[in-house]
């Protein structure tokens, strides 16, 4: 399958905008920060029906991506669709064949050939259906021994087969699968491994980062893709990097795929380090949400402040791309004011744009009772095995729901520590039920065993990479959400948004996302210091004493904010990369 | 007896508590005598000679009550099926079954179960109908285990639980950690009914010397993270002039008093004055006559089934001091504060807990206090009787 040259596709009022997802096989696309976004900008584009997004990705990630997707409510193929180009290794049993679940495959790879080719071919040999049943019979009777043989050893051969050809994997792309090895080795008992996988992982982003052109050009620069055909609507020429800031090679291939297979009027750059896209074709926005490690250097891990690797060389990539960039987006006055300093280049518009406060209501089953959230949560446990939560009364037991990932700057030990005194000092029956994972041995956090040596392993339990539908569930059945965080690029915190949307208060930690917020609405009872443990647990009781008044007053900022739909964030979004001027539309049925 | 009469067994889990021993015996004399229901009783051999000794006193009749030791042995789980059939009610994931063995078989003809103790790991499974008597929760009030605590067999535990009939908890907090901590579903958790006084004194046993009152403190449980801020309540009584001595009483008396931590504590009260002794006595009537002699009886846990002990001790008059605790707050009636014998401080406070001590050694003694100051629901008006309709098993209906 292959676009035309026109950049209106498909439906012919609709314009095409490129997101282009720079991210490493590794990455965690899950139900959260830039994923999360991306999701409700595709919602928005499906509500006004005029806009459709392209997204381009490292085939990797492809399943990943596209079952998030496919959980929106938008369609495939009209208000999204997901470019990737080829995999380069095909598993050694065949050609791999991609079944797709759900609508009509819009994805672009490989052509594939048509099923009439091989119908028209059919019965080469000219033998009768019962002749070739008895040739097929006596076949079988002479290969009895080895089909024998071969069972008999099946499962030795698989598992050797198995490592085998993982290993054979790994040894022809040892950059890709380094980061997983070091997880593996970190993950070893008594942290034996983890010296080993951290100076595996600064490799792993050593060796991302392009060779200086001498080097590169002497030996190892990589062949251009030879299946892709020249690009229709060439951009920049994907040459070889000539500096440390250059596009790493796998990026560039992708350019050059998007390039030429990909036509948009511009390009939506959500992660604003993604130097890959200085090769695109097109106007480019860059949205920026915070640099959030430039105020909070410490807790990341050790590899991050590395300056041949961590958040300098985030830092030096990030100022390159803005640099040239054709609009920068951000998210609030507090980021464009505080960080556009260090970040923005002059001369380039800077558009603050919010994203519209999501509402997870839709998402929820039947009249959203809390008996059918829970049953919802009970099933995606059943599905995940986690026993302990399969058959937990989630409606019926009180916590605090914590939708969030595992980031110095997200402050979740605060809630932790909060947690522990109710339980331990106030006897307040209460849990957490949180999105954060709990890695053991992981190296960077000292969450899980903050939460071990606290004894509060079943009092506070992880349920990571919730599909949409239990993330929501989940907020409904808790008492409260509550927020830690230091610093968000928006005004407010999306969990606020998202509780308070199918009707559960949410708790915030103060700082700059929220003092912008409390200028437009006041919020009584809502806000806590984020380094008072104690402070918190206080506020937990009163809130959970106060919980309908809590809900009601919180729900009146959210009306005041939903006035500010998807539908025009999308709308502002696509107008940045492409200078196309939208109309403002009401939200369709589509 | 009639064959129709249901059988009903009554099994405790290895190494059970003195306070489990008693509730046992005290539901089985109800079972017997109120019911009409046939017992038998399985003891792991280590709480045989407890039993004896409370049982002395209690004349069952051989035909309606037998007791059997037994073993809890842990088997894999596709042991258990082939030995008891495939249609086992236990999560797949669950490895490994507690299956009760005694040598004469005589479970075999039971037609309901009633567990003691959270050591009951996946025996509901293989034991239906059941109810399980779920002991406090305490360890989520006390990061006790330092750390070591096994979560795969906690989950284990709470999991075998939720397949019972009914968990009884002892008060409404424990019916709330029961449904927040184990996640048992809350219409399966209902209040336990009160054990019927029926404990004996262990009279075996010498006769402690009581020349002068005293500070009665019965740990329940043998963590040394409760006793060691108890132990610095004590001497911040001592050093701001209490001078009563401290009896620390109980199956668990020597443990707690050996802990290091507190030890080191205890130590130091010696060298400023205080005095203190350990008496391993049960419950029953040799501890109601310790405190008859004794001038305070203190409970500083959080999380026990010590309302029960305060509960006598306010009955007797004996004044009581307590940590301001759910468990104490649900378990005894009306507003705790009014209760003119018995005085209150913020659980973990030690300062507090040093200045109700003296407050409660200088007071006058009042008559008259409530005999038994335990909220209506936990009154025997809720019977075994009526409790046993989980299990659908009443001499009646046969």
């Amino acid at each position: 399958m292959r676009f035309g040259f026109t950049p209106v596709t498909l439906e012919a009022h609709r314009i095409a905008v490129g997101v282009w997802i720079e991210l490493p096989d590794s990455a965690d696309w899950s139900h959260q920060g830039v994923s999360r976004v991306i999701g409700f900008l595709i919602e928005g584009a499906a509500q006004r029906g005029d806009i459709i997004w392209r997204l381009v990705a490292p085939s990797s990630l492809r399943d990943k991506i596209a079952e998030d997707l496919r959980t929106l409510a938008a369609r495939e193929g009209q208000d999204w669709t997901l470019h990737c180009p080829p995999r380069e290794e095909p598993l050694a049993c065949g050609p791999v064949m991609d079944t797709p679940i759900g609508p009509p495959e819009p994805i672009v790879e490989a052509p594939l050939e048509s099923p009439e080719i091989a119908s028209e071919q059919s019965n080469p040999i000219g033998l009768t259906p019962r002749r070739m049943g008895q040739v097929l019979f006596l076949a079988g009777l002479a290969a009895l021994p080895l089909l024998l043989l071969r069972a008999a050893l099946r499962s030795i051969l698989r598992a050797i087969t198995t490592r085998l050809r993982l290993i054979v994997r790994i040894a022809r792309d040892p950059v890709v699968f380094a980061p997983q090895l070091a997880d593996a080795v970190a993950r070893l008992p008594r942290g034996v491994g983890s010296k080993a996988a951290r100076s595996l992982r600064v490799w792993a982003l050593a060796a991302q980062v392009p060779l200086p052109a001498a080097d590169l050009a002497s030996s190892s620069a990589p062949e251009p893709a030879p299946d892709l055909e020249p690009a229709p609507n060439p951009g920049p020429s994907p040459e070889l990097p000539a500096g440390p800031l250059d596009p790493a090679p796998p990026f560039r291939k992708l350019a050059k795929f998007a390039n030429a297979e990909v036509p948009v009027l511009g390009w939506l750059i959500p992660i604003p380090s993604s130097r890959g896209s200085s090769l695109l074709a097109g106007p480019r926005a860059v949205l920026f949400p915070d640099a959030i490690p430039y105020l909070m250097p410490l807790g990341w891990a050790d590899e991050f402040s590395q300056p041949e690797a961590g958040f300098p060389l985030w830092r030096a990539f990030t100022k390159r791309t803005l640099e040239e960039a054709t609009t920068i987006i951000t998210f609030s006055e507090h980021i464009k004011r505080v960080q556009g300093p260090k970040f923005f280049p002059p001369g380039v518009p800077v558009v603050v744009a919010p994203p519209a406060p999501p509402d997870l209501s839709a998402l929820l089953p039947g009249a959203a009772s809390r008996r059918a959230a829970a049953a919802v949560l009970r099933r995606h446990a059943a599905t995940r095995a986690w026993r302990y939560l399969a058959d937990f009364p989630f409606e019926d037991v009180t916590y605090v729901a914590v939708s969030t990932q595992d980031r110095p700057t997200k402050n979740v030990q605060l809630i932790v520590g909060a947690l522990a005194r109710l339980i331990r000092q106030r006897f307040v029956d209460c849990k957490i039920l949180m999105t954060t994972p709990l890695r053991r041995n992981a190296g960077r956090t000292d969450l899980p065993q903050t939460v071990s040596d606290a004894g509060l392993d079943l009092d506070v339990l992880s349920m990571p990479d919730l599909p949409r539908d239990v993330h929501a569930a989940l907020y409904r059945c808790a008492a409260l959400a509550v927020h830690a965080s230091f610093l968000e690029g928006i005004v407010g915190t999306l969990p606020f948004f998202e509780a308070v949307s199918v009707g559960t208060p949410c708790l915030m930690a103060d700082g700059p996302h929220v003092s912008e917020l409390l200028k437009q609405h006041a919020l009584p009872d809502t806000v806590f210091d984020p380094f008072d443990a104690d402070g918190l647990a206080d506020l937990i009781m009163r809130a959970l004493a106060r919980r309908d008044a809590l809900v009601a007053s919180q729900s009146a900022v959210l009306a005041a904010f939903g006035r500010r739909n998807w539908s025009a964030v999308a709308a502002e979004y696509a107008a940045a990369a492409t200078g196309h001027a939208f109309t403002a539309k009401r939200p369709s049925a589509s | 007896m009639p064959s129709r009469v249901p059988k009903i067994a009554v099994l405790l889990p290895p190494a059970p508590q003195p306070n489990v021993v008693a509730g046992a015996l005290s539901l089985v004399r109800s079972l017997s005598e109120e019911c009409g229901v046939r017992v038998a009783v399985g003891l792991p051999r280590t709480a045989v000679d407890d039993w004896e000794n409370m049982a002395s006193c209690f004349r069952a009749s051989v035909m309606s009550v037998s007791v059997r030791t037994l073993t809890w042995t842990e088997l894999p789980r596709d042991v258990v099926i082939r030995m008891f059939g495939s249609d086992l009610d236990v999560p797949s994931e669950v490895s490994s079954i507690q299956v009760p063995h005694d040598r004469a078989w005589s479970f075999a003809d039971c037609s309901g179960w009633i567990l003691f103790g959270d050591t009951t790991l996946g025996a509901t499974a293989w034991l239906r109908p059941a109810i399980v008597v779920a002991p406090q929760l305490a360890e989520r009030y006390t990061p006790a285990f330092a750390g070591q605590q096994d979560v795969e067999r906690r989950i284990d535990t709470f999991l075998s639980w939720r397949s019972a009939r009914a968990v009884l908890g002892t008060t409404v907090a424990d019916r709330r950690d029961l449904v927040s901590y184990a996640g048992m579903h809350p219409d399966r958790v209902r209040p336990r009914p009160p054990f019927d006084d029926v404990s004996p004194s262990t009279g075996d046993q010498v006769t402690p010397a009581m020349d002068s009152p005293a500070i009665i403190w019965h740990p329940a449980y043998p963590w040394p993270a409760p006793a060691t801020s108890a132990a610095i309540a004590w001497r911040e009584y001592l050093e701001t002039g209490g001078r009563l001595q401290l009896l620390i009483v109980g199956r668990h008396a020597d443990a707690v008093a050996s802990a290091p931590s507190v030890s080191s504590i205890l130590d130091d009260c010696s060298r400023i004055g205080g005095r203190w002794h350990t008496r391993s006595i049960l419950p029953g009537r040799r501890l109601d006559r310790l405190l008859d002699r004794a001038r305070i009886l203190w409970n500083p846990t959080v999380a026990d089934d010590s309302h029960w002990l305060v509960a006598r001790s306010l009955a007797r008059g004996i004044p009581a001091v307590v940590a301001d605790a759910p468990h104490m707050r649900d378990g005894l009636q009306g507003d705790i504060t009014s209760i003119p014998t018995l005085w209150t401080y913020p659980a973990h406070d030690t300062v507090a807990a040093a200045a109700a001590l003296s407050a409660a050694s200088t007071a006058p003694t009042v008559k008259g206090a409530p005999l038994l100051p335990l909220r209506p629901d936990f009154t025997p008006a809720v019977s075994w009787r009526e409790t046993l309709d989980a299990l659908r098993l009443h001499a009646s209906d046969a």
